[in-house]
């Protein structure tokens, strides 16, 4: 088994709504994925059939599991955050811990504390009492503890700052990931999480429109901004997107070298978000 | 959906261990529900119970204070203790005084027990949708069989367990608080009071034939959590509303009642025998009539249970509901 998630013909209807369609994909172990797609455009969608949370239609494996067939054991090695603040606000901090090392053979509550000691939450503190920022430290610090496969993460830093959102993303690249496991992690600051993918996938209204190594992606698009009066030349050569600004025109190519656009002007790597916006919209603003 | 209950089924039996690890989770599931439950479960029976129990020591000491007098009668009457048996004014006194000295602080949380049962569950399904906790909770290694049946287990049998508890408990607090005042007018603590272990004994029978009419109950207890487990907002509405209207619609098309004379007769009835007893029980401890559900009652009942058609029907609609439950646990998010 060295995929951990291997999906064929993934797909999944709300109605006459198309969710997911038809969507195909193997993420391999010690990845870091990140699921970039606008509000709808199916990512949770996505997610939830990988964690077992709802009914599809097509093949998926995780960890060698159908999802559909039995949640609470592929949770023994997979956990997940989605959205923020979803702990139990009724619990205190000490008594979270007890029923995860009841109920989760992988956890450890050692861990668990390890990382609670490096903040300034509470035990005896109802999780109501919390920050927001706080019960995700505390999530995190949770998920962390327990020695799974697979972590989702379903934007699970919105509405926090951006203190938090850095920190929360240098524990899991410092205390979690390892080449053995898999993050798949979705978010809307796709800037912040950028320099830690190593993997990127595109959702677009339930189809995948880009699923790319970050090392592939430096290879394959480049970006180039040359005076206006060039832009004709560049536009010969087909960009994915073009975008003008003070008299500057910024061309998004894919698939043609560096040395060919060299010719024109200085090729950069594009940035996710910029790349993004290119797929998403052909860039015609 | 093939097989999904084969692969939890296989895990438990070929892990050594797979049955304790079983018992260990649902023991943490039980605590968790306590914990999520505090207020009905806990907070409401002690301060209703510190607050009887105080009312009842006021009451004894103003009594013994302003008419040296307790329990009203008690000193004119005569009293006669002859090879152990007491009597008063002629009558044979048994076990009444100590049953109401056992009983009398929890009538008002025996009156209120439904509501302590069935408002948590009405929430069970319905509160960690609302917060999303659900989120956190599916991801844990535990499905959503084991989750519904945590809850029915705690709120329809552990939880009113404990609350029995408590109340043999208040009544052993009574009765330690009666005997200095037993004393005080040459009454026999021992034998009126403590003899019985009355606090223990009726307590006992109530908890045995709640139990019994929680079987009764089980298709209500499970119809209240689908209800949860549906309820896009408002479940008490979503619980009462359908047979209400079920019953009217009954009345006004076949002029006949019969929905609700049977919900009225599986519930009703058997709550009435239950709940009935007590509410017979006398002040009068020289009239008799001291009637408690024993545990020879609860056995007759679990007896009649299991020999009534209309239980099993119930039970099977339960079971109903309760897969629908599961399955809204499982989907409806």
């Amino acid at each position: 088994m060295s995929n951990v998630i291997e999906a064929r013909g993934l797909s999944k209807s709300y109605g006459s709504f198309a969710a997911l369609k038809n969507v195909s994909f193997s993420i391999p172990f010690g990845r870091i994925v990140g699921v970039i797609g606008a509000n709808g455009a199916g990512k949770t969608t996505m997610l939830n059939a990988i964690l077992g949370l709802t009914r599809f239609d097509g093949d998926l494996q995780v960890l060698g599991q159908d999802p559909r067939m039995d949640r609470a054991r592929l949770m023994e090695n997979v956990s997940f955050i989605s959205d923020v603040a979803t702990l139990p606000r009724w619990m205190k901090v000490s008594q979270i811990l007890d029923y995860v090392e009841s109920v989760h053979p992988n956890f450890s509550r050692a861990k668990a504390l390890d990382y609670l000691a490096r903040t300034k939450i509470p035990l005896a503190k109802k999780i109501r009492a919390l920050s927001k920022g706080m019960v995700t430290q505390l999530h995190l610090a949770i998920v962390m503890a327990i020695d799974a496969r697979l972590l989702v993460l379903d934007e699970p830093t919105l509405g926090l700052d951006i203190i938090f959102r850095k920190s929360f993303y240098a524990s899991l690249l410092g205390d979690f990931f390892d080449h053995d496991r898999t993050i798949v992690v979705t978010t809307h600051q796709v800037e912040e999480i950028e320099h830690i993918l190593t993997d990127v996938m595109f959702i677009r209204d339930g189809e995948m429109v880009l699923y790319e190594t970050m090392d592939d992606l430096a290879e394959k698009f480049f970006e180039v901004t040359v005076d206006a009066e060039k832009g004709e030349a560049l536009r010969a050569l087909n960009p994915i997107s073009e975008t003008s600004a003070l008299g500057r025109i910024q061309f998004v190519f894919e698939g043609i070298s560096r040395e060919e656009l060299k010719k024109y002007g200085e090729p950069k790597r594009v940035g996710l978000a910029d790349l993004f916006v290119a797929k998403m919209t052909g860039g015609q603003s | 959906m093939t097989g999904s209950g084969m692969t939890t089924a296989t895990t438990s039996a070929i892990v050594p261990g797979g049955l304790s690890l079983r018992l260990r989770m649902f023991a943490s599931l039980m605590r968790r529900e306590f914990l999520e439950h505090k207020t009905a479960f806990f907070t409401t029976p002690v301060v209703l119970g510190a607050l009887m129990f105080g009312i009842i020591a006021l009451t004894l000491v103003t009594l013994e204070v302003r008419f040296g007098e307790i329990m009203v009668h008690v000193d004119d009457a005569e009293f006669f203790v002859e090879d152990g048996i007491i009597s008063i004014d002629g009558h044979e006194v048994g076990n009444e005084l100590a049953h109401l000295v056992a009983t009398a602080p929890s009538m008002l949380l025996l009156l209120i027990l439904p509501f302590i049962i069935i408002f948590p569950m009405l929430g069970s399904l319905y509160e960690e949708r609302r917060d999303r906790s659900y989120l956190f909770w599916k991801s844990m290694p535990v499905s959503d069989t084991e989750e519904v049946l945590a809850k029915l287990g705690f709120s329809a049998f552990v939880g009113p367990l404990l609350v029995f508890a408590f109340m043999a408990a208040l009544g052993f607090a009574t009765t330690l608080l009666a005997t200095p005042f037993m004393w005080l007018h040459g009454l026999p603590a021992w034998d009126l009071l403590w003899s019985h272990f009355a606090f223990v004994s009726v307590w006992v029978g109530f908890a045995a034939n709640y139990l019994v009419w929680a079987l009764w109950a089980f298709p209500l207890f499970a119809w209240i959590l689908l209800a949860s487990a549906y309820a896009p907002k408002a479940p008490l509405m979503f619980a009462v509303l359908p047979p209400v209207v079920i019953g009217i619609i009954e009345l006004i098309v076949l002029r006949s009642s019969h929905f609700f004379a049977t919900i009225g007769q599986q519930l009703g009835g058997k709550f009435g025998m239950f709940i009935g007893h007590r509410i017979e029980l006398r002040v009068d401890i020289r009239g008799g009539g001291g009637d408690h559900p024993t545990l020879a009652d609860a056995a007759v009942g679990v007896g009649q249970a299991l020999t009534s058609g209309s239980f099993w029907i119930g039970a099977a609609i339960g079971v109903a509901f309760i897969a629908g439950a599961i399955w809204l646990r499982r989907y409806n998010v």
